[in-house]
């Protein structure tokens, strides 16, 4: 690959793979570096897959193993206060309180749970995709999606957005 | 029953879901392309010579072994009756100087 293709898959790519791992993880600086790090394990590759249908997964695989990782390093802290840094707002308006209140209610999730519901609702892959992206088998997906759905569901209607209308 | 109840929930958290993804973000410009791939071929760089110094630094260790050796056996015996104590010395430090040749004989100075 050489920099000009490197450019061209990165630009395509960045901004999913980035929104995943800033929402999941909660914590824009250690969400730039795990990006960061994705793509540099990427490009370490002696043949990396070259079609973006390939690619996409990939990334996220790559993402997926690093946010692990990060959360084993720091899970002693993030048990001890459950205080992730909190993303940065544009400007205090309703719509950015109704953002870091809907970030809030997600980081209360367990980050596999995260994980799992952003690939399948957001990023819309299929089990097999989100299997690879996560490293699990096929089967145990539709299970743990279906958890992951009912803790979500569970929060939305202890805060009271539970209609599934307006939050 | 169930199944009303599974699906109420997938829709509701779809819904949700979506909305969160939509919500504003304030985040700064993603690294450039130019510098991740700048960063890359350093590592690789980085990588490559680590490889190719690995025989030199490996030969390294064993030279310093044998130096060791070969010198304290040489100051044992200095002086000694016995030839062949002190000629096993030099091999070794000959030995030494034969890695230490050996281990230069790949690298490229320039």
């Amino acid at each position: 690959m050489d920099e000009l293709e490197f450019r061209l898959a990165y630009e395509q790519t960045v901004a999913p793979l980035r929104a995943y791992v800033v929402r999941t993880l909660g914590s824009l600086t250690h969400a730039d570096d795990i990006v960061q790090e994705t793509y540099l394990r990427f490009l370490r590759l002696p043949s990396p897959p070259e079609t973006l249908v390939e690619l996409r997964p990939f990334l996220f695989r790559i993402a997926s193993n690093l946010m692990v990782d990060h959360w084993r390093r720091h899970k002693h802290e993030t048990q001890a206060g459950d205080r992730p840094e909190v993303v940065s707002p544009v400007s205090m308006d309703h719509n950015v309180a109704l953002e870091i209140d809907m970030g809030r209610l997600f980081r209360r999730l367990r980050p596999r749970d995260r994980q799992l519901l952003w690939l399948a609702h957001v990023e819309g892959a299929s089990h097999r995709e989100i299997a690879t992206a996560l490293g699990l088998s096929l089967n145990s997906i539709k299970v743990l999606l279906f958890r992951a759905r009912q803790r979500l569901a569970a929060l939305l209607e202890q805060s009271g957005h539970g209609s599934g209308h307006a939050p | 029953m169930s199944t009303v109840i599974d699906g109420d929930h997938e829709s509701r958290v779809d819904i949700w879901m979506k909305r969160f993804a939509a919500a504003p973000l304030e985040m700064p410009a993603p690294p450039s392309p130019a510098l991740l791939w700048w960063k890359a071929q350093a590592a690789r760089r980085r990588e490559e010579e680590r490889r190719a110094t690995l025989p030199i630094r490996i030969a390294e260790i064993i030279q310093v072994g044998l130096v060791t050796i070969g010198g304290i056996s040489l100051a044992a015996f200095t002086g000694s009756t016995r030839p062949v104590a002190a000629m096993l010395s030099t091999v070794v430090l000959v030995s030494a100087a034969a890695v230490a040749a050996w281990a230069n004989l790949g690298s490229d100075p320039f």
